[in-house]
């Protein structure tokens, strides 16, 4: 049976680990798979990874390349192009993000183009902070900040014209980042 | 830096953990203390990121998802034990035991035979050793997939008492200088493996709807059959009424 350890792994890390494997596949099944396996590579390695800080990394790295290993099988989807001239995009109140249903805010993340999305899920999923998403995707900390704003802009636009149609009132203008 | 360049830091919030004890990081929020607006908007970004986090937060999650993390994680032992890891070595190299007698193989728990005795043996030491999956997935059809792409290995029937079942994944064994394939189901919480081999990588050759009788070996209970193609051995740590249970009548 898994040691005490493991199952304190898994409990600590499996959900949001999940939830980052459905951002990235859009599916649950896949998501599902993918979380296991990715357990199962850590039951197989686990006593390599004696400090329990990296074993989170290492867990979200270790499904991130699952991943992208099993993409690597399937066809390409479809996927959004960001514009990266794109600036002074309106962006969502907290409140309008708040109306909306979890499907329409996931499958939105779920368009937007992976080198984008894999950040924005790891930053809002997990609270990863950008040094940390940096040393998971091996970029620099100042391409994640860029790619986490523009794909948020991109989002945040999704998010506008899906469904709720947010008031006036709701719409903040959000200043232009200066790139990296 | 300039108010432009504070923002681009704060876009998503406050800093975190990590990135808060980075200078440029403190010098973003100290010009945010000073800069009413700026301050507003950052508070404003972090109760934005606070928004998508909670509706990402929403996502359900698979009920039985930890139970079959778990499940698995039985069949994945960490840190293989140096004795062990040479019984692989001779495993993967066909290089088991050879040319023992029959009689011995009978009274032998693991090791040597290349029969249907020898190869209920092996296995079942396989299972009670450290071993990892080559593929980990609850659908059948992917593990379909995978024997078919990665080992051509195609003509073979899935007992239909055990297709209905969560697989957990599957292996490629070498034995006898044939192959052999593993695939796990989880039923009912319980594990239930399935190996797979030609008929002629067993010696002497069973002939086709060759009976294996029920049997525990060591913690395991087993049974086996063959058709036209293929001997199949399924084993369980589950008792042997479980076992039964499972497959029923059902083989082949």
């Amino acid at each position: 049976m898994p040691n005490p350890d493991f199952n304190a792994m898994v409990d600590a890390h499996y959900e949001k680990l999940y939830r980052f494997a459905f951002s990235l596949a859009g599916d649950p099944d896949t998501a599902a798979d993918l979380t296991q396996q990715t357990f199962y590579i850590y039951a197989s390695k686990g006593d390599q990874i004696r400090e329990s800080s990296r074993a989170k990394a290492w867990l979200f790295t270790t499904l991130y390349r699952e991943f992208i290993a099993l993409r690597r099988k399937a066809a390409r989807h479809p996927q959004f192009e960001l514009n990266m001239m794109e600036l002074e995009l309106p962006t969502v109140s907290p409140e309008a993000v708040d109306r909306l249903d979890y499907e329409t805010v996931v499958q939105a993340l779920g368009r937007i183009e992976e080198r984008f999305r894999v950040p924005l899920a790891l930053f809002h999923i997990d609270e990863l902070s950008y040094r940390e998403i940096a040393e998971l995707m091996d970029v620099p900390i100042g391409t994640v900040m860029s790619r986490i704003s523009r794909g948020r802009e991109r989002w945040l636009e999704m998010l506008r014209e899906s469904g709720t149609e947010p008031d006036a009132a709701n719409i903040v203008p959000m200043c232009a980042a200066t790139g990296t | 830096m300039d108010e432009q360049q504070a923002k681009f830091l704060l876009q998503s919030g406050r800093p975190r953990p990590g990135d808060a004890e980075d200078p440029a990081f403190l010098e973003a929020l100290k010009l945010a203390d000073a800069n009413p607006p700026l301050r507003a908007w950052m508070e404003e970004q972090q109760a934005l990121t606070d928004s998508l986090q909670r509706k990402l937060g929403e996502v359900p999650v698979p009920a039985d998802l930890k139970q079959r993390i778990l499940a698995g994680a039985a069949v994945t032992r960490p840190a293989p034990h140096p004795n062990r890891r040479r019984w692989f070595a001779m495993a993967a190299a066909g290089a088991l035991l050879l040319g023992w007698g029959g009689w011995q193989l009978t009274n032998r728990r693991s090791g040597g035979g290349t029969d249907i005795a020898g190869l209920r043996g092996d296995m079942t030491a396989f299972l009670d050793g450290y071993f990892s999956l080559d593929l980990h997935t609850r659908h059948l059809d992917r593990v379909k997939q995978h024997l078919a792409d990665v080992h051509q290995f195609t003509d073979y029937q899935i007992p239909t008492a055990l297709a209905g079942h969560d697989s957990v994944g599957c292996r490629k064994l070498d034995w006898n200088g044939g192959r052999v394939m593993l695939v796990c189901f989880s039923v009912d919480g319980e594990l239930v493996h399935l190996f797979i081999t030609p008929r002629g990588t067993l010696n002497p050759v069973p002939e086709p709807g060759t009976r294996i009788a029920a049997r525990q070996e060591g913690r395991f209970a087993t049974v086996g059959w063959s058709d036209e193609k293929n001997l199949y051995l399924v084993a369980t740590p589950g008792s042997a009424e479980f076992l039964r249970g499972t497959l029923g009548g059902a083989r082949g």
